[in-house]
């Protein structure tokens, strides 16, 4: 709705400071009103005059410019959990879970260790095995078979010192390794005569094989030549079946010997996956700084966190209403400010409290109150003259002679843009010690009030409402608007 | 029957209970003089009170700092040190969010410790600024305040200083008022209109519509001043327009326009509309402000 917003403007600014506006409120009742600890009776009296006068509204605004920051910052406090979703968070389910299947790992390799020295429950489970799993029938010795029902089956299962679970968990184990051996016994192309002798008495059994079942493979070459501590007490290397020869597959050397082993002897399901998971190394953990770091690095995001990158220079920081209207403040402050106008120049001079005569000995000696002894030059218009300062106490006219009153001033480090009235700008390259005349152009008129200055492009406008550029820090210029 | 157990004893509200609050003590301020103080701050705000609606009042003042800010005015050595511990680096930072420029900001600040230092005397007292604190707010924001002040009178003091002879050299010249023309009847109409409508508005939302028609502040400002969040603000924004399109057409209608004529009557050119001096003043903006203020 353009066209009843414009009548809205024309309207409301008729109206301002017209016969609805009251006294101007003081700066305590505006704090008051900004810090919202106003009584409701006087915070509408505030409202009302806010809605008429546009200087009180600027200074509202202005004095509001840093409270969001503060007033937006964000506590990052853990919300209260009750014990029981303490206990189901998920790095706690995590970790449940790992040590659950490390438990079972470790139960999964030891069994066939602890399985060994009880001669008397094998015979049971591999009966059960091999009713279980046809296919490991073929390689159980009939007498092993034959044996199974003499003996009641649950027997040493119930005697063993395992817990229940380790005993199922030793079954299905058993249960898997049946087809892998039978595989490998197929593989080394001994099946026929693979049927194991009669499992020889648990303490005869040599020290390297204790760990090993009495059906598995046993390279006995290895043990006659490699291990001397080995000793087959009452046994020939007869007695034990010939271990399978080394095959080539492909080019690559494949024994099944090299299968019996406590990682190699993974059987395989169907599908020819393994049943069991190997356990990988969990990822290097990161150290515990590195988590503070990014835990404070997304801290300082979520807080909104002040840098101290100094604001940019934003032109125009006062509404429109307060431009042009005329001067309908209150009485007293501007009679304040008459005066102060009367002093400025003084307190220019005086520079930086830190330097000033105005304050006592002990003022000045608070602390984080010392002196700057390097501050950069400041740039300043003061009736019309341009003056610089370089030390804070003393300034002085950085132009003097200057057949126009300058208007604006504008430094970038040692690069200084001054203009004034006649569109007239003077640079300075060195912070002010040798001057250059800028011409704009021919068409340039007005007063110049605003520069805005980078390395190379640089923009002025005048109160003409023209707008020139330079491309090349000031040598040619081109006119954009008018 | 024994008695039940005693209430936990609340300190009597007393003067001598508020100095000791506001550690008045340790600048040097006596009870005395802090009653004095009080008995301004409550003479400038709630004259009409009794004693007790007056402790009521003084209670909720920001007694610390309002002990600190006379005990500096008064020149006491201590209350100077506390007071530029905690206030001087920001105040140059409240000074430079302001001016947006360092070295207004720096100027501007250095004015306003000048102030409340005083420089001034009257009756060979030092006057300083910090007199005019009365603890409504907090000091800080009391500052703050100052200094918004400050810069805005500053503004509006440099803009009523152009000389007359610049305005001669920009080709502002005198000119005779143009005659005015009389009033067209449409004019008049559509304009008592929408000063109907804008008088039944309330002082919040006559306060919203000046701030984002007049001062062309954003959302976020407006909703800071009143409080609200900002998309609060954008659709109180869009339902006041909404309704002060149906009162304008209404009190249009009410004035003997059809439907048709209303209608067009407020889609007609602002330019043909009566032109009076504010707006004039309105218009006169520097037209670099206007143009960072568009870019905005």
């Amino acid at each position: 709705m353009p066209e009843l917003s414009n009548l809205l403007r024309q309207r409301l600014a008729g109206t301002e400071n017209g016969p609805k506006a009251t006294a101007h409120p003081d700066a305590d009742t505006l704090t008051a009103y900004v810090e919202k600890s106003l009584p409701a009776t006087e915070q509408q009296a505030v409202i009302a005059h806010l809605s008429v006068c546009g200087p009180c509204r600027e200074v509202v605004v202005l004095s509001q410019s840093e409270l969001p920051e503060l007033a937006t910052q964000t506590v990052l406090a853990p919300a209260p959990v009750s014990p029981w979703r303490r206990l189901l968070r998920p790095a706690l389910g995590l970790a449940a879970s790992v040590a659950a299947m490390a438990v079972i790992a470790v139960l999964v390799l030891r069994l066939p260790q602890k399985s060994t020295p009880q001669s008397a429950s094998l015979p049971d489970k591999q009966t059960q095995q091999a009713k279980a799993n046809p296919v490991g029938e073929q390689a159980v010795a009939p007498e092993t078979k034959s044996a199974a029902p003499a003996q009641p089956s649950s027997a040493p299962l119930t005697s063993a010192p395992a817990s229940t679970l380790a005993a199922n968990e030793a079954r299905a184990q058993a249960k898997r390794e049946e087809p892998a051996r039978a595989k490998i016994a197929a593989a080394a192309g001994a099946a026929p005569s693979m049927a194991p002798p009669p499992p020889p008495p648990a303490a005869k059994l040599p020290a390297l094989t204790a760990g090993l079942q009495r059906k598995d493979f046993v390279n006995t070459d290895f043990f006659a030549t490699n291990n001397a501590d080995v000793v087959l007490d009452g046994q020939s290397k007869k007695d034990f079946p010939s271990a399978p020869q080394p095959q080539t597959v492909g080019g690559t050397l494949f024994t099944a010997d090299s299968k019996i082993t406590r990682f190699s002897d993974i059987p395989t399901n169907a599908a020819g996956n393994s049943n069991v998971r190997i356990l990988t190394p969990a990822p290097p953990k990161q150290p515990l700084t590195y988590k503070i770091g990014q835990l404070a690095s997304s801290a300082v995001h979520s807080l909104h966190l002040r840098t101290n990158v100094s604001p940019t220079l934003r032109p125009g920081a006062l509404g429109s209403s307060t431009m042009g209207e005329p001067g309908s403040f209150s009485a007293t402050l501007l009679k304040n400010q008459t005066a102060e106008a009367k002093a400025a120049p003084e307190k220019a001079d005086a520079g930086s409290l830190a330097a000033s005569d105005a304050l006592s000995a002990g003022a000045l000696s608070a602390p984080g109150f010392t002196r700057r002894e390097s501050m950069p030059t400041s740039w300043k218009v003061v009736g019309g003259k341009l003056i610089k300062s370089a030390g804070q106490s003393q300034w002085e006219e950085a132009y003097p002679g200057a057949g126009f009153e300058f208007s604006i001033v504008t430094a970038r480090g040692s690069d200084v843009w001054a203009g004034g009235s006649h569109a007239s700008i003077i640079h300075s390259r060195d912070g002010g010690l040798t001057w250059e005349t800028v011409r704009l152009g021919e068409a340039a008129t007005g007063t110049i009030v605003s520069i805005m200055a980078g390395a190379l492009n640089v923009q002025v406008k005048t109160s003409d409402n023209q707008l020139w550029s330079s491309t090349d820090a000031g040598k040619t210029w081109s006119l954009k608007g008018e | 029957m024994s008695p039940g157990p005693r209430p936990a004893e609340v300190p009597v509200l007393s003067l001598s209970v508020l100095y000791e609050k506001s550690g008045g003590e340790r600048y040097g301020l006596t009870l005395q003089a802090f009653g004095v103080v009080l008995e301004q701050v409550a003479v400038k705000y709630v004259p009409q009170a009794t004693q007790q609606q007056k402790l009521e009042f003084w209670r909720d003042l920001k007694l610390e700092e309002l002990a600190l800010a006379r005990a500096c005015a008064a020149g006491h050595d201590a209350a100077w040190q506390a007071f530029l511990t905690r206030f001087r680096e920001k105040l140059y930072d409240i000074a430079r969010g302001i001016t947006k420029e360092d070295s207004s900001a720096r100027d501007l600040a250095d004015s306003l410790y000048a102030d409340l230092y005083g420089t001034s005397e009257r009756d060979g007292c030092r006057v300083s600024r910090l007199n005019f604190y009365m603890g409504r707010g907090s000091l800080e924001g009391w500052l703050r305040t100052v200094l918004a002040q400050e810069f805005v009178n500053r503004y509006r003091k440099t803009k009523r200083l152009v000389s007359l002879e610049e305005q001669a050299e920009d080709g502002v010249q005198f000119s005779a008022a143009a005659p005015s023309s009389p009033t067209s009847p449409l004019d008049s109409r559509l304009g008592a209109a929408l000063d109907e409508a804008l008088g039944q508005l309330s002082d919040e939302d006559r306060l919203v519509l000046a701030s984002y028609y007049l001062d062309d502040r954003t959302l976020t400002e407006i909703g800071r001043v009143v409080g609200v969040h900002e998309s609060t603000i954008s659709r109180r924004l869009e339902k006041l327009l909404k309704t002060l399109r149906k009162q304008v057409l209404a009190g249009l209608v009410s004035r003997g326009m059809n439907r048709g004529q209303a209608e067009e009557a407020l889609e007609a050119d602002v330019r043909y509309l009566q032109v009076d001096v504010t707006r004039k003043l309105q218009e006169n903006r520097p037209a670099a402000f206007q143009q960072d203020k568009g870019s905005d």
